[in-house]
């Protein structure tokens, strides 16, 4: 799935949870296109690590894509890069 | 976010004023260690807290004075009057960029470029001293790179309350802000507790950090990036090598902590172990920022800890920021209470119950307690308000190529907030007349046998149940005949009236009146003086003035402790009740036909040969009049009129609370207020100078 906004932030997580859970409902691998989204904050990365929770409990794949480099600076800088795999 | 904002904003401002003072006393160059490491640490805190809302700029400008000022402190460079100087200059423009930054605004041009020339010029400074103290940089490098190792790796354990999100601040800045002050090493984030996304409520915070830090940061230091958020993260901050404590963070914690440290290569299996207690370096406590874990520390450190906070602690106690209104709603309560209480008093005097009255003067008295302590509440110190003026002289003597010695004394004398609030505006006006009028250049001064150098004094102190301030210098003094003749060309006052030295001076507080020779920008223009006049009336205060040639002059303003109660002498004309001061009254008498007197139809009142003007307030305010009753006259005085005020009946003096009367009444001449007595009855506060004031152009 595309998120749409540039934003992935507190505004944005209780919106895109609702998407998540139709997404695992409905697809073998869920696969986040982050090529929109450049400004990512903590809430975000919580709920992305709570989605791949949810991925591994069902045995569906998880991925992330198209990350640009200051939002994979977010997910180094706070040690989530290696749990999210990206 | 705002209320962070808000903070920082504040904070920041409270810096600024602190390395503004400590460059004022250091203007002439400082080796003064106290004062350096003020302006040192003012600097330094607004680089941190502009760090933490990623306001960039701030943090790169601040970063270079930074770096200079740490020169200083050690002794490389010498903070001379140039520095200071230039210092001064980065003072006001980093006030400039955090007030664009909290108000959310783009630089603009010019303070761009100022920040560029201003950031150029501190770095030449730089580069001089690079040159200079290359060799000793190079020891404290090889220094550091032997510290490294053992003592600059820190661990931070860092959980937050569920509710962090709210706080606006967002975790990824504040590891960016530590990876401006040292290295992020390893972070593991601690994510067991995040539920999936079936169960997530986004809004909350689950996650948490582990994550070793280097740096040579102090950890007051790091502690200090928390300073906003202290009360909403859960934070232990010790080093990489105390095993001791890492043992006790791996027992308190709920999730497995040990493993996942492991895991991520943060720590070895052997750092868990229990023989390597040698390792321990008892002198690097653990501090813990947040209140809600002292369990967790032995007793020992718990010890250390507190020895260590102490004067944080006394600091803290004085520095409770609250908003006044706040305060105010106590004093409005308190001053009901009182009036409550006075009720309950007559009501137990009408019954004769002795017991209810017993009770009710206990209560009295401890109302009186606790009313003094309420309005100790507002009281403050006037030294932060005075400060500021060291600034202002600074400049305006420098303007005026004048050399002049501000001295403040009785910083410390308490004042009632509002008042100091008030007051700033017309001591600034006072204090540039002082210099500008007053002082000489210093020339002139040296030809009179005087020190070229002036000198301006402030003073503060308390006064039988009032505040005295005091603007005093050693200039030329006020010139009485220019001082007239301008006053009789303004149609001030007419030519044929005679006038003491003293009520000349005062014409200086009267509408366009300035004697300076010539209008500068500083003063002279003859507006001001007479809204300084009307800003102390406001405050219920008076000025006098005091002036010899060649010697100087002193302003005398004499204040009210607080604003909202006075002590006030109830009277009663025909059906009404109205308060006078106390303070303006000079005496009372009863009023016989031998005293009264008439001149030109207008009555007047003859007391012991003195012919005052007499003002009948029943008349005055359409009261109703009752003949046959003693006639009384109250005399009040005020600056240099005197005036009788006929009433009915005297009750005498009592504690006043004012409060203010609806906007309906705001033009009934003579009525500043009104107050709620013990029985319910409202009483009317005369404003004297006001009632004179009308009184003597009705007359007119």
């Amino acid at each position: 799935m595309e998120l749409q906004n540039n934003n992935f932030t507190i505004y944005e997580v209780e919106k895109l949870k609702e998407d998540f859970i139709n997404e695992i409902n409905n697809e073998k691998e869920v696969v986040v296109d982050f090529k929109n989204i450049t400004k990512i904050d903590m809430s975000a990365i919580q709920l992305l690590i709570s989605l791949k929770k949810s991925c591994d409990e069902k045995n569906k794949t998880f991925e992330i894509k198209n990350i640009k480099e200051e939002v994979l600076d977010s997910f180094e800088i706070t040690g989530t890069a290696y749990i999210l795999g990206v | 976010m705002q209320e962070e904002l808000s903070l920082f904003y504040e904070d920041a401002t409270e810096q600024l004023q602190i390395m503004e003072n400590a460059l004022l006393d250091a203007k002439d160059g400082t080796e003064d260690m106290d004062k350096i490491g003020e302006i040192f640490r003012a600097m330094h805190t607004i680089k941190g807290t502009a760090g933490m809302f990623e306001f960039d700029s701030i943090v790169s400008f601040t970063h270079i004075a930074e770096n200079i000022l740490d020169d200083v402190r050690s002794g490389n460079t010498k903070l001379d009057s140039n520095l200071s100087t230039l210092f001064m200059e980065v003072k006001d423009n980093t006030l400039q960029m955090v007030e664009c930054c909290v108000k959310e605004q783009e630089f603009p041009n010019e303070l761009n470029l100022q920040t560029f020339d201003l950031s150029k010029q501190l770095s030449s400074f730089l580069e001089q001293e690079d040159e200079t103290t290359i060799e000793v940089n190079i020891q404290d490098e090889t220094q550091n790179i032997d510290s490294v190792k053992n003592d600059d790796l820190w661990h931070i354990s860092l959980r937050f309350d569920e509710d962090f999100f709210n706080s606006g601040m967002d975790t990824i800045s504040i590891f960016r802000f530590f990876n401006k002050m040292g290295e992020i090493q390893i972070n593991t984030a601690i994510t067991e507790t995040i539920p999936n996304i079936e169960n997530i409520d986004c809004l909350k915070t689950y996650i948490g950090f582990e994550f070793d830090f280097e740096s040579t940061c102090s950890k007051d230091e790091i502690l200090e990036i928390f300073e906003f958020v202290e009360d909403d993260v859960e934070l232990e901050v010790f080093k990489h090598s105390d095993t001791k404590t890492l043992k006790e963070l791996v027992e308190k914690k709920e999730e497995n902590i040990k493993e996942i440290l492991i895991e991520s290569g943060a720590f070895d299996e052997s750092s868990f172990q229990e023989n390597i207690e040698t390792k321990v370096e008892p002198k690097k406590e653990l501090v813990v920022a947040t209140s809600t874990l002292p369990e967790t520390t032995t007793e020992k450190t718990v010890a250390k800890t507190e020895v260590k906070n102490e004067p944080e602690v006394t600091n803290k106690s004085f520095s409770l920021r609250v908003d006044s209104s706040k305060v105010d709603l106590l004093i409005n309560k308190m001053g009901e209470m009182v009036i409550q209480n006075a009720k309950l008093m007559q009501l137990a005097e009408q019954n004769a119950n002795e017991d209810l009255e017993e009770v009710s003067e206990g209560m009295s008295s401890l109302l009186e307690e606790i009313r003094e302590a309420v309005m100790n509440i507002r009281m403050v110190q006037v030294k932060d308000s005075f400060v500021k003026f060291k600034r202002i002289v600074n400049d305006t003597a420098k303007k005026l190529g004048k050399d002049i010695e501000f001295i403040i004394e009785g910083a410390e004398t308490e004042l009632d907030k509002s008042v100091v609030e008030k007051l700033s505006d017309p001591l600034v006006h006072m204090l540039r007349n002082s210099i500008d009028h007053g002082v000489e250049m210093p020339d002139i001064r040296e030809q009179k046998g005087k020190n070229p150098k002036g000198t301006v004094y402030l003073r503060a102190f308390p006064d039988s149940g009032s505040i005295i301030i005091e603007i005093e210098d050693d200039g030329a003094g006020i010139n009485k005949d220019v001082v007239l003749k301008k006053a009789i060309e303004n149609n001030v006052v007419s030519e044929n009236v005679r006038l003491t030295d003293k009520e000349i001076y005062k014409l200086i507080f009267e509408a366009g009146l300035s004697t300076a020779q010539e209008v500068s920008d500083i003063s002279g223009r003859g507006v001001g003086m007479d809204v300084v006049k009307r800003n102390i009336q406001d405050l219920r205060g008076t000025i006098d003035v005091n002036s010899a040639t060649n010697k100087g002059s002193k302003i005398t303003i004499r204040l009210p402790l607080t604003l909202a109660i006075i002590d006030g002498f109830l009277v009663q004309a025909g059906n009404t009740k109205y308060i006078i001061p106390l303070d303006l009254i000079s005496e009372c008498m009863e009023l016989t036909d031998e005293y009264k007197t008439t001149i030109d139809g207008a009555s007047t009142i003859n007391v012991r040969g003195d012919v005052l003007p007499l003002l009948d307030i029943r008349t005055f305010y359409n009261e109703e009049i009752y003949e046959n009753i003693r006639r009384n006259v109250v005399i009040v005085k005020y600056g240099n009129y005197k005036v009788g005020l006929q009433v009915d009946e005297l009750y005498g003096s009592q504690q006043t609370v004012i409060k203010p009367l609806g906007d309906i009444f705001e033009n009934i001449p003579g009525i500043s207020g009104g107050s709620i007595l013990g029985t319910g009855e409202v009483a009317l506060i005369f404003d004297i100078p006001k009632l004179l004031e009308y009184r003597i152009k009705q007359g007119e």
